[in-house]
Formats: structure tokens, C-alpha cells, sequence
């Protein structure tokens, strides 16, 4: 019986800490698109400046 | 040799071994981490884990993928203890209670190592061997995987030819199998030839017959003790084989395998703020991190070295130091520099009785455990520990002189700042509500030896050990009841996990960051006024949580 109750401890407790991560990635979002990183695939420029 | 010279000469000794490896494994460490190639025995083990170890993991299911492993290996650790009497080289030892078997369970998987039970009657040699020696070394990989995550989440944007992507860290099975095969392993096998050659026991008997120097004979209890002493220290574990740990001669049979072990200790975390500076691109910055550490540590030691030496009363006066609870082999300094190294990272192991330590020298110990493990902490958790410090001291700067916080060029936010904010505000909300639990349910205080301010030391230094993820025993508590296996179990899970999840989460946020460019704004962040206010910074957070609780016991102790 006790085994049980540790074991559900146990799962309980990393449940939680999975809910965790989930909870902490929808709080945080994605950074202001000036502050993200570029891909691979999207090459670093400096903002250019444009004519009509 | 008079002590205080034999004292200085120790620390010179290790400073100097300590000096000359510590780059050579940090440009390593940075090479493991941040290489693409994987070696033939790595492969087979991704292939039985059956995952990709190329993919770049995002820092959700990074996250995720250390908690599986851990719950995994907590669950197959508890199995083990609990049907150990079934199981070959049990030694005819019965099954761990519920209570202790989950309490050692999760105190191994979160690098605690605390034992509420003594190893050589309780644990088989399978159980040590298949379960607490595995976690020895995955349980400290996580760490030092989770640490270069990190240090990768900082570093990327900050030079050409990263792999940049929003919130991507890393691979954790490349991270932990590394760890494993290409740093403890290799250091573990020669480590431990090194100290059998010295002394230690290495015997898969339980016990040995010996003669005396009485002409009689004696029955002694026997263990692989060599192969498992070096991974306690090297992975900051600390759980010893031997009730008495480091003070049994089996384990640390002479002043020079002494010596080795407090090597063994901080190697490893020095070594990745070493390597922190060269994944970042700027050595400098390392080179701050592992100067603060060692200004900590060094100032632990002197100040416990001191309190040992000094002894107050006539007794310890006249052994030339307090001796009660010491081993007589190693003397006062040895243990001082040992109980330094041990609270210092996030080992636990110890080789003289830290109850049995003055009152202001138990205080040091406990405030060691306090700083959050960062002088120089615990494999990886060392190093993430000490730059979560770093970010709060950039950002106490920035707010005090009008400056845009940021570190290593990525800018700390609302959203930095507050992930920070739980990492610091977590452990010392598990000690003090420990404590507070501890002393509130009769079950608490009926565990401990001694009435009092020093009583009160002994759970308050329980607690601290657990969430700290420390693991050293004060003493004189007695732990192995189901009250304070489970509240130290609930701390060591907590303790160790919800930090290491929110510096995941922050390496992400850093990793999908633009890092700005440095201006006339940018804080300096590798120079000796830096050290001196992360010092600074690390001190007083401490200092105004945990000085009321530290009045309660060493420090109305040292008065009274």
C-alpha cells in the first residue's frame, strides 16, 4: 500500500513539473520579432532603407 | 609541521594541481560539447535508447526529456531497493522500507546523495552497484548537460556559423551519453586504479577476517569501495559506501588519497565555468565565473580553517585544535579544507563529523550549502547556479545606473528576470518551509540529538543539505523515520528539478534572442569589478534570506 502512495508521489510530482514547462513555454511566448535570432535559413541583415 | 603552515600549504598544493588542469579539461568539456561527432560506442547507446542524438531539441522537450529520464530512473532505483533481498549480491540484506527506499531513490537521481541508512549494512552490492554507482554518474551527466544547454543558449547569435533557431539548446541524449563515456568514465577508471594503488578497498566480499595487534582476530566489513569513491566525488554525489564516508580508511585511507578526493571534488565544477567561457566565444567570461567561485571558496576555507584551528576551550586548546569528531589521520585542516570543498559544490561526502565542527565552523558549512551551490557548486548546476547570479547582478547594475540590463549581449527582460527570480526564490522557500515544517510536527524535533540552538542546527542543516541537493549529514539527526524521509525527499525532487527546468526554459528564451551590440552602455562583465559584484551580489541574497534561520542556531550557538 505504501508502495503505491510513493509511487503515486513520485508520478504526481513529475507531472507537475511537466505542467511546469508547459506552463513556463505558453507565459513566455515567442520574443519580439527585433529580439529573435534568425534561422538558419534567414541570413542576418542590417534593416535596409527603402525608396518609393 | 605546525598547522597553520601545513593548513596554507594544503590550499597551495590544490590551487596549483587545480590550476594546471582546469583549462586543459575545460577546452575539453567545451570540445564535448559542442562537437558534432559522435564516437562508435555513443552511437550503439543512442541506438538503444532509440533516439536521433543530432536533432536540436527545443528547451521544451529538452526539459522534457531529463524529467523522463528521471522519473525512469527514480522508479527503477526504488524497485531495486525495495526487492533487493531477491536479487543476486544482496548479502542477505532485507528490502528498504517504502519511506527510505523512495527517499534514496529520489536523493540519487537529484545528485543529493543524503542517506538516511548506513551503506555497509544496508545496501547489497548489487544495489550500489547496478543502481547507486549508475546514478552516480547519469544523475551528475544531467547536470553538466543541462549547464552546457545553457552556456549553448547564450552563446548562440554571438558568432558566424551557428545553428540558430528559436528555443533550441541542444541534443540531451548527445549531452548526457558525453558526460558519461568521454569525461567520468575515463577520469572514474584511472582515479580509481590511482587510489587502490594508494589503499583503497576494492572487494566484492562483504567481510574480511583480519588480525589485530592484540594477537586476535577481527571481523571487518568489507565493500567495492574504490570504484564508487571516485564518481561520489567527481560527480559532487557524495553518497558513501561506508556509513562514516570519506573518514573510513576503506575509503580514504591516507592524507594523499585525501587530497585526491578534494581534487576529485572541484575539478569538474571549475572545469565548466572554464568551459562555459570558451562555448560563449570570450574565455573572459569564464574566466570571471570561475574567479568568483574561487574567491567564495577560498574565503569558506579560511574562515573554517580558522574556526577549526582556533578551537575555543581548554580541551581543544590543548590539542592544538578542536579534534572531537575529527579524524586524527587527516587533523583539523584537512577536514576544514574537505568540509570547505564538499558544501562548497554540491558533494556531500565528508571526512570528519560536521556536528562535531565548532559552532561558528557548522555555521560556514551551512552557509556554504546557502549560497546555492555556486563556490564552485555542483557539476553543471555549479555553473548555471553562479550565472543566474550573474544576470541578477547585471540587472541591479542596469537598474541603478539606467543602463539596458543584458548578459553576454542578450537583453534581460520581464521575462528573464522573473524566470531568474523563481530560480533564486525556489530553494529558499524549500529550506525555510522545511525548517519551519520540521520544527512545527513532533516528528521533527524528536529525530534530533541534541537540545537547543544546536538541535535546531541539526534540522535546519538537514533541510538545507536536501534542497541544496548537497547531501552531507550534519549528524546527530536521526533521518531514517518516514516524517523526515519524506519531507527530504519532497525537498531533494523540488530542490533539483524546478531550478534546473526554469534555466532551461531561460537558455531557450537567450537562444532564440538577437544579442545586441556592445555599446558604450554594456556593462563589463569579465572584469575584477564584475567578480567583486557578483561576490557581492551572492553574499547578500543570501545573507537577508537565510540570516534570521542562521541566527536560530550557529550563530546564538557561537555566542552563547
Amino acid at each position: 500500500m505504501l508502495d503505491l502512495v510513493y509511487i503515486l508521489i513520485t508520478l504526481v510530482s513529475f507531472a507537475g513539473l511537466a505542467a511546469l514547462v508547459g506552463v513556463i513555454d505558453r507565459r513566455l511566448g515567442e520574443p519580439a520579432d527585433t529580439d529573435v535570432a534568425p534561422t538558419q535559413n534567414e541570413p542576418e541583415t542590417e534593416p535596409q532603407a527603402v525608396s518609393r | 609541521m605546525n598547522a597553520v603552515v601545513a593548513a596554507v600549504l594544503q590550499i597551495v598544493v590544490l590551487i596549483a594541481a587545480l590550476a594546471l588542469t582546469v583549462p586543459l579539461l575545460g577546452r575539453y568539456l567545451a570540445h564535448i560539447y559542442t562537437s558534432e561527432k559522435h564516437l562508435r560506442a555513443e552511437k550503439v547507446a543512442y541506438r538503444v535508447l532509440r533516439v536521433d542524438p543530432d536533432a536540436d531539441q527545443h528547451w521544451r522537450s529538452y526539459a522534457l526529456a531529463v524529467l523522463g529520464f528521471s522519473l525512469v530512473g527514480l522508479l527503477f532505483l526504488y524497485l531495486l531497493a525495495r526487492t533487493q533481498q531477491w536479487l543476486p549480491l544482496s548479502l542477505g540484506f532485507d528490502p528498504f522500507p517504502s519511506d527510505g527506499a523512495w527517499n534514496t531513490a529520489v536523493s540519487f537521481v537529484a545528485n543529493t546523495n543524503w542517506q538516511w541508512y548506513s551503506g555497509e549494512v544496508a545496501a547489497g552490492n548489487l544495489l550500489q552497484m547496478a543502481g547507486l554507482t549508475v546514478q552516480n554518474f547519469v544523475s551528475a551527466a544531467v547536470g553538466m548537460a543541462v549547464a552546457a544547454a545553457f552556456a549553448r543558449g547564450l552563446a548562440r547569435g554571438r558568432g558566424q556559423g551557428d545553428r540558430q533557431g528559436r528555443g533550441r539548446v541542444g541534443n540531451f541524449w548527445a549531452d548526457l551519453v558525453r558526460g558519461v563515456v568521454r569525461v567520468q568514465l575515463p577520469i572514474s577508471v584511472v582515479s580509481a586504479l590511482v587510489l587502490i594503488a594508494s589503499g583503497t578497498m576494492q572487494t566484492l566480499r562483504s567481510h574480511q577476517t583480519i588480525s589485530t595487534l592484540g594477537g586476535g582476530e577481527q571481523t571487518v566489513t568489507s565493500a567495492a569501495a574504490a570504484s564508487q569513491e571516485v564518481i561520489k566525488e567527481l560527480g559532487t554525489n557524495g553518497g558513501g559506501i561506508f556509513n562514516v564516508n570519506s573518514a573510513h580508511p576503506w575509503e580514504n585511507p591516507t592524507p594523499f588519497t585525501n587530497m585526491l578526493e578534494i581534487f576529485l571534488i572541484l575539478i569538474i565544477p571549475f572545469a565548466m565555468a572554464w568551459a562555459f567561457g570558451l562555448i560563449v566565444r570570450d574565455r573572459r567570461q569564464g574566466g570571471a565565473i570561475l574567479a568568483t567561485m574561487a574567491v567564495l571558496l577560498l574565503g569558506g576555507t579560511a574562515l573554517l580553517t580558522w574556526a577549526e584551528l582556533a578551537g575555543p576551550g581548554t580541551a581543544p586548546q590543548l590539542a592544538g585544535g578542536a579534534m572531537e569528531g575529527k579524524e586524527t589521520r587527516f587533523g583539523e585542516a584537512a577536514s576544514a579544507l574537505f568540509a570547505a570543498a564538499t558544501t562548497g559544490t554540491s558533494t556531500g561526502a565528508v571526512n570528519a563529523m560536521h556536528d562535531s565542527l565548532t559552532a561558528p565552523g557548522g555555521g560556514i558549512t551551512l552557509f556554504m550549502m546557502m549560497l546555492g551551490e555556486v563556490a564552485p557548486g555542483g557539476v553543471g548546476s555549479g555553473l548555471y547556479g553562479m550565472l543566474m547570479l550573474a544576470i541578477v547582478t547585471v540587472f541591479l547594475c542596469g537598474l541603478m545606473v539606467g543602463r539596458t540590463p543584458e548578459y553576454l549581449g542578450k537583453k534581460i527582460g520581464r521575462h528573464e528576470i522573473s524566470l531568474v527570480a523563481v530560480y533564486i526564490l525556489v530553494t529558499p522557500i524549500l529550506v525555510l518551509v522545511g525548517a519551519a515544517v520540521a520544527v512545527s510536527f513532533p516528528a521533527g524535533p524528536e529525530g534530533i540529538l541534541n537540545s537547543g540552538a544546536h538541535g535546531f542546527s541539526e534540522m535546519l542543516y538537514a533541510v538545507t543539505s536536501a534542497a541544496n541537493n548537497n547531501g552531507s549529514a550534519f549528524g546527530g539527526l536521526t533521518s531514517g523515520t518516514p516524517f523526515w524521509n519524506t519531507l527530504l525527499g519532497v525537498l531533494m525532487l523540488f530542490g533539483r528539478f524546478v531550478p534546473l527546468v526554469v534555466v532551461l526554459a531561460l537558455a531557450g528564451r537567450f537562444a532564440s534572442t538577437r544579442p545586441l551590440p556592445v555599446g558604450a552602455g554594456t556593462l563589463p562583465t569579465h572584469r575584477p569589478l564584475f567578480v567583486a559584484l557578483l561576490t557581492g551580489v551572492t553574499l547578500v541574497v543570501v545573507g537577508l534570506t537565510y540570516v534570521p534561520a542562521l541566527a536560530l542556531g550557529p550563530i546564538v550557538e557561537s555566542l552563547s
